[in-house]
This record gives structure tokens, C-alpha cells and sequence, in this order.
């Protein structure tokens, strides 16, 4: 090889060997000699696998063989392959890697016949952009990192939101209906005071022309009958009669139901009121059971399913009321006839109330308006509509939680979750049991 | 549109074709002694057009479907890129064949495909280039896309604009289960080179 | 002599007939598939059939593999880009008399003919 030519490989910052078919060096530079700690001269000939047996043996033969083959060029990228030769790393101070990150090329060294003699395997040290490339991922990773961190209190954020947004909306209507109530209540209640007046009087009222009927039977005077008999029939008196009772009877059920909305609608509004007490859950729910018994005994059997359950502070009757509502709704839903199972149970400083029906379920568009006021799937006149949202607000007072789980033609399950203790007053903030 | 590239006519296209079958069937002869299998190297299509047209992208018989894409650049008097073309797999199926182990590993399926991406430009090149008497050199190989087709990746931005003589090769080692499709393209400045080889030879007949 | 030249690239073709030596006096009939390769044999054009092995419609193979059947009495030289070993083995099990590369040069068809006798 000319001087010069020896002189340019001995120079260039590049290893370079050259290899023949067996995979023996026939030459390399001093780039090699350098980082190997061996010369040229003591490596001529000998095997590369003997010289650097940390190389994978099978694939570089391959590799070789395939440039002598096909007279191709081969390549390695530190990317795939950071280290094909263990040589130091390039910097032994600053740098933190150990060993040289290399870019290799493999190329024919082809005679004038058109055979190739040689191998060619040139080495370049690619640590600094390695190093530079790895920077670059690990500050990516954080920042990936960070934004899905972001992405999830973002998520939290929304969450949170939508409850406020629910509360808000319950506390606004609540006060509308507050307000309502108070409106209708006191002309409600003349109404119905009056009424019971009115209704006496009326049956006093018959009872006096009974009586004047009576004395009219047993007067002789024909005439004076026949003008009574008369006039009965000018104004229909016995149709009025009838119709007198039906009609005083009905009023008196609008008036009770214009009541109990009136009550219910007040019970909904309600911020502060009543004792706070430790109550059984399970003696709540049976002697809610025994109220409504009538109501249900007809259309489900009820399984009990109950679990240990510590005394839970509470306002027990608007616990009950909640029992109530649920159960009745689940009643309402079974067509024909069907199950209503109560679950309770325990969970850290939970508790759970679970109703379950059998019936026919509800469908996923009306599972986000459950709650809300006045929404109902019943015919019109039947129920009011107030129950659940109600029951919501009751649970929200007690700092508990009121889920629903449903799919249609699979009945419903109602989960009251309650803590076993209130949080101080004036501290809101409680931690729901994980998974909920 | 070049019109060197547009007015192929029928008679330079078959000698092309001509051209590339024999280019391959030298390159195929080359793999199947590296790799003591039969190969198969087949050219379906030439076209000239620029690489982003929708209507080559429509006619390409090339899978559509999500593929990992590497490519490998060819310089010279002729010049140009090869693009491969690999099925989810990549090129596991030839691991043993070209000495890998551990190819659960993703640095090594890349290192695999690449290796092939390499020997495949290497086989269809060098084949061309020694009929049209030029020399190549050869850029080293990278990963283009993983996860996108074909199609998706020559609609991108970038490419618009490239005019190239496109080539379609399908390349397939039956007793290994293994196939992958290729796209030469050779710039629209370079075409000239193969062309003007192509007319001399025809005007030799 | 009759001669068959079988092969879907026209210029491929006619590298074949440049490279026919002219004292074959050779009388020529040129095919782009194997369906008309075997029409023309069966219309007496073919003692010789220059065939490729990659056409569409029916290919090399094919073709070899319908000669056979029929117990043809044409010799048959392969001429193919694919040149790999175990397409030469195949090719002459299925009853080719020669292989030649391509492109063919007239040394090639030289060296073939005198393989199968022609010349």
C-alpha cells in the first residue's frame, strides 16, 4: 500500500480493518490499535473472534459473508447495536456512559477480476450524538410523563366540576321549591281546614232537607208534596246527592296530594334540621319495610341480605325516607312480580345500603336525570317525581353517596353509601371509599 | 411532469421491464446462495409519476394496511430511494436465516429488518446499475414509519413534489413464510441514464 | 429448422434472434405466453422452443410441465432471469435439454446448441 494512502488511514479519525474469508485481520489502523492496546503488526493474521471475543460470532460471520457474497455494503446503528467493539467510552470525564457508542459499515474491497479479497470495516464514534439523542428521550419521557399527570387532574378537574354543577343545581331548585312551598302552604292549609268545615256543612245541610222531606211525607197537604216532588226534580236532587259525595270525596284526595307534595317538596329543601343520632341501619330499613309492607307485598319478595354494620351517625327518619323511596321505586319497577333484594355492608368507615329490583331497568338516557327534580318515567299523576332527588339531597347531607348502576331488562341497583361518622362542622371535605 | 418520464414509450417500458427482471434475477440468485433458499424476486409495475400522486397510490398493488416502512438511500449517476415494505412481523421469520437470536427483543427485529432493508436495496441496485454500466453507493439504512401504510406515508407533506421512475418489487422466501414489497425510485435526474442505456440497447438489436 | 420463441418482453424476443447463429436457417414463430406456445407446437412451428420462464397468463413452468404430458418431441432451452439453483434443477426435471442466462449472448446460445446437438 502507497505511503501516503497508509498515512490517511493511520490519520482519520475512523477504525479501520480489514478482514478476509476466514474473518482474519490483515490489517488495521492505529484508531484500532489505540482502543484495542493492540498494533497492527501483532494482530496480522489472527482471527477477529480471538481478538475480540466479546463479538456475537454467528452474526458477524453472516454479516461478512454477506458483503463477500452479494459485494454489498452492510451497516449497524448504534440505535440497534450501541456496541459492536468494547471500547472505552470517549468521555472518560464528563460523559456518562461507559462505552463508545459506534456506527459501523462493512464494504467490499473488490479486485480488478471482479472478486472480493477483503473486507472492509470501518468503525465511527457516535457517542456524542448518542448521548445527545438519549438526553433528548429522557427529557421527552418526563415531559410525557408530566403531561399525562396534567391530562389526569385535568380529568379530576371536570369531575369535580360536574358535582359542583349537580349541587348547585339541587341547592337552586331547592330553594325554588322552599320558596314555592312556603307560597302554596298556608292557602293550602285554609283549603283544607275550610274544607273540613265545608264537608260538615254540606252533610248538615242534607241532613236538614232529609229531615224537611221527612215532615213533608207525613203532611197531608198533596199539593205541598207535589211542589216539593217538583222542584226535587227541577234540580235533580238525587244525582246531586250522589255526585255530592264523589265529588267532596275526590277533593279531599287532591287536597291530601297537594299536601304531601307541599310536604315533600319541604323535606327536599330542607338545609338544617332534626337530631343527629347513632342509629341501626337495620332496624331503619325494617320498620321502613313494615310501613310499606301493604304496597309491596303483592308485586315482590324481598331478600335480605345483611351484613355487620356498626352504629352510623345519621338523622334516622330521613334515612328512612330514603329506604323508603328506593324500595318502593324498585316495587314500582317490577312488572308483574319479582325480588328486591337488601344488601348492607361494611367497607373502612362505610357503610353500604343496597336495593336491587328485579324489574325492568332503566334506560342509559335517563340514568343521568334520575336525580333531578320533577323527572319521572311514570304516567302523569302518578308520583311525583321528587323522590330521588330527594333522597339524593338526604344522602348529600348525610356526606354520603348515592350511585345507581341499570340496564335496561336487567333491573336496577340502588347503593346508598354512608360514613360512620360526620366530619366536624364546618368541614365538608370527605374522602370516598377507593374504587367508588 | 418530466417529459422524459411521461413519454416512456411502449417499446422503453418493455425494455426496462427486461431490464429489471434480469437485474433481479441476479440479485434473487445472489440471496438464495447467501441464504441456501429459493427467492423469489419479482418487478409487477414500472411507473414514472411523482412519487405523492394519489392515482400511483391507488394502483399500487403494495399493501395498504399498517406496515413498519425502513428505507435506504442509493447515490451516484444513479440516485434515488428504496423503500421496504414489512407485515407486522417485520423480518422474525428470517432471523435464523441471517444469524440472529433474540429477536423478542425490538432493537434486534429493527436491527433484523434493516439488515434486510440493506441486502434487498443491495440485490435490486446493484443489479441495474451493473446493466447500465454506473457505480452506487449506498446510504445507510433507517426506519421510515412503524404503524402507518404505505399509501399514508407517501401522501405525507413532505414528498410532494418528487418526481421518480417507480418501481414495484415483491420479494418472498416461500419455505420461510416470509414477504415484503419494495418501492425503487430513481429521481427524475437520473432516469436519464437508465434511459439513454435503454435506447442504446434497443438501437443495438 | 422451426424454431419457437417464447417470452412476454418483445425486446427480450428479439435478443433471442440476433443471437441465432444464421446457418440454423431457421424458420421463426414468436409467442408472449405459454397458452401460445403450445398452440403454435401443436400447429408443427416448434423442433425448438426458446423458453422464459416468467409470462403472464401461463408461465415456464407450466409450459414444461404440459410439453411433458404430452410427451413432446421438441427440445426445449430455457432462457430466464432466474438463474438460482434450484430453478435450473427444476427446469430440467421438468424436461428442459439447456439453461442459458439472461440477457443471452450469441456465445451463450452457442454453448447451447452445441449442449443439445444442434450444432
Amino acid at each position: 500500500m502507497p505511503a501516503e494512502l497508509v498515512a490517511v488511514l493511520q490519520s482519520i479519525n475512523l477504525g479501520v480493518l480489514l478482514l478476509d474469508s476466514q474473518y482474519r485481520v490483515a490489517f488495521w489502523n492505529d484508531f484500532m490499535a489505540i482502543h484495542s492496546g493492540k498494533g497492527c503488526d501483532e494482530v496480522r493474521g489472527r482471527s477477529l473472534f480471538d481478538l475480540f471475543p466479546e463479538l456475537p460470532r454467528l452474526w458477524v460471520q453472516k454479516k461478512v459473508d454477506g458483503v463477500f457474497a452479494l459485494h454489498n455494503l452492510a451497516f449497524t446503528s448504534w440505535q440497534q447495536r450501541p456496541h459492536l467493539f468494547s471500547f472505552s467510552g470517549s468521555r472518560p470525564i464528563t460523559g456518562s456512559t461507559e462505552m463508545m457508542y459506534q456506527n459501523c459499515t462493512f464494504s467490499p474491497m473488490v479486485e480488478a477480476a471482479g472478486t472480493v479479497k477483503y473486507v472492509c470495516l470501518t468503525i465511527s464514534d457516535a457517542t456524542e450524538t448518542a448521548a445527545q439523542h438519549l438526553q433528548l428521550e429522557q427529557l421527552n419521557q418526563l415531559l410525557r410523563a408530566e403531561q399525562s399527570e396534567q391530562t389526569r387532574l385535568i380529568r379530576k378537574l371536570e369531575d369535580t366540576q360536574a358535582q359542583l354543577l349537580q349541587s348547585e343545581k339541587m341547592a337552586a331548585i331547592g330553594q325554588l321549591a322552599a320558596g314555592v312551598a312556603h307560597e302554596i302552604n298556608n292557602p293550602v292549609g285554609y283549603v283544607y281546614s275550610n274544607f273540613s268545615s265545608l264537608e260538615r256543612y254540606v252533610g248538615d245541610l242534607f241532613h236538614l232537607i232529609e229531615s224537611y222531606q221527612a215532615l213533608a211525607a207525613e203532611h197531608q197537604d198533596a199539593a205541598l208534596r207535589a211542589q216539593l216532588e217538583q222542584a226535587n226534580q227541577a234540580l235533580d236532587y238525587d244525582f246531586l246527592r250522589s255526585d255530592m259525595a264523589d265529588l267532596v270525596r275526590e277533593s279531599r284526595q287532591g287536597l291530601e296530594r297537594v299536601k304531601q307534595i307541599v310536604q315533600d317538596l319541604r323535606d327536599f329543601s330542607h338545609i338544617d334540621s332534626g337530631d343527629w343520632q347513632e342509629a341501626d341501619l337495620h332496624k331503619g330499613l325494617d320498620s321502613t319495610l313494615n310501613v310499606i309492607w301493604n304496597e309491596i307485598k303483592f308485586k315482590a319478595e324481598v331478600v335480605k341480605n345483611y351484613g355487620e354494620l356498626q352504629p352510623v351517625q345519621c338523622l334516622g327518619s330521613q334515612l328512612n325516607q330514603v329506604f323508603m323511596n328506593l324500595i318502593i321505586n324498585a316495587a314500582h319497577a317490577i312488572e308483574g312480580q319479582g325480588t328486591i333484594w337488601l344488601e348492607t355492608g361494611a367497607q373502612d368507615d362505610w357503610v353500604f345500603v343496597r336495593v336491587r329490583d328485579s324489574g325492568s331497568g332503566i334506560a342509559p338516557e335517563n340514568l343521568t336525570r334520575l336525580f333531578d327534580p320533577f323527572f319521572t318515567t311514570k304516567p302523569v299523576g302518578q308520583g311525583t317525581g321528587l323522590g330521588l332527588s330527594v333522597s339524593y339531597s338526604i344522602v348529600a347531607k348525610h356526606h354520603g353517596r348515592l350511585e345507581v348502576e341499570s340496564e335496561p331488562g336487567k333491573g336496577a341497583v340502588f347503593t346508598v353509601w354512608l360514613p360512620l361518622c360526620q366530619p366536624p362542622q364546618g368541614n365538608s371535605a370527605v374522602d370516598l371509599p377507593a374504587g367508588e | 411532469m418530466s417529459s422524459q418520464l411521461a413519454n416512456l414509450n411502449e417499446e422503453q417500458r418493455d425494455a426496462l421491464q427486461e431490464l429489471m427482471n434480469v437485474a433481479m434475477g441476479q440479485g434473487a440468485d445472489r440471496l438464495a446462495r447467501l441464504t441456501e433458499t429459493f427467492v423469489t424476486l419479482s418487478v409487477p409495475r414500472i411507473h414514472a409519476v411523482d412519487v405523492t400522486n394519489t392515482s400511483l397510490l391507488n394502483q399500487l398493488t403494495i399493501a395498504s394496511q399498517p406496515a413498519i416502512i425502513t428505507r435506504q438511500s442509493f447515490l451516484g449517476r444513479l440516485r434515488g430511494e428504496v423503500m421496504v415494505c414489512f407485515g407486522v412481523n417485520g423480518a422474525d421469520q428470517l432471523a435464523d436465516l441471517m444469524g440472529y437470536e433474540g429477536v423478542e427483543k425490538h432493537s434486534i427485529q429493527d436491527e433484523l429488518m434493516l439488515d434486510v432493508t440493506n441486502i434487498l436495496t443491495g440485490a435490486c441496485i446493484n443489479g441495474l446499475a451493473q446493466q447500465v454500466d454506473i457505480k452506487v453507493s449506498y446510504g445507510s439504512p433507517s426506519l421510515l414509519s412503524r404503524g402507518r401504510s404505505l399509501q399514508e406515508v407517501l401522501g405525507a407533506e413532505e414528498l410532494r413534489g418528487h418526481q421518480a421512475l417507480v418501481l414495484e418489487i415483491h420479494f418472498e422466501v416461500a419455505t420461510h413464510s416470509f414477504y415484503c414489497d419494495l418501492l425503487v425510485c430513481i429521481t427524475e435526474d437520473t432516469v436519464g441514464t437508465v434511459i439513454e442505456v435503454i435506447d442504446q440497447l434497443l438501437s443495438d438489436i | 429448422m422451426k424454431i419457437l420463441i417464447v417470452d412476454d418482453s418483445a425486446m427480450s424476443r428479439k435478443l433471442v434472434l440476433k443471437a441465432l447463429p444464421a446457418e440454423l436457417q431457421a424458420v421463426v414463430t414468436q409467442a408472449t405466453n405459454g397458452e401460445e406456445a403450445l398452440a403454435a407446437y401443436h400447429a408443427g412451428h416448434a423442433e425448438v422452443i426458446f423458453l422464459d420462464l416468467t409470462m403472464p397468463v401461463m408461465d415456464g413452468f407450466r409450459t414444461l410441465e404440459q410439453l411433458k404430458r404430452e410427451d413432446a418431441n421438441a427440445v426445449v432451452i430455457v432462457i430466464s432471469a432466474d438463474i438460482q439453483p434450484q430453478a435450473q434443477q427444476r427446469v430440467r426435471d421438468l424436461g428442459a435439454a439447456a439453461f442459458v442466462k439472461k440477457p443471452i449472448t450469441s456465445e451463450a446460445m452457442q454453448a447451447a446448441l452445441y449442449e443439445v446437438g444442434l450444432i
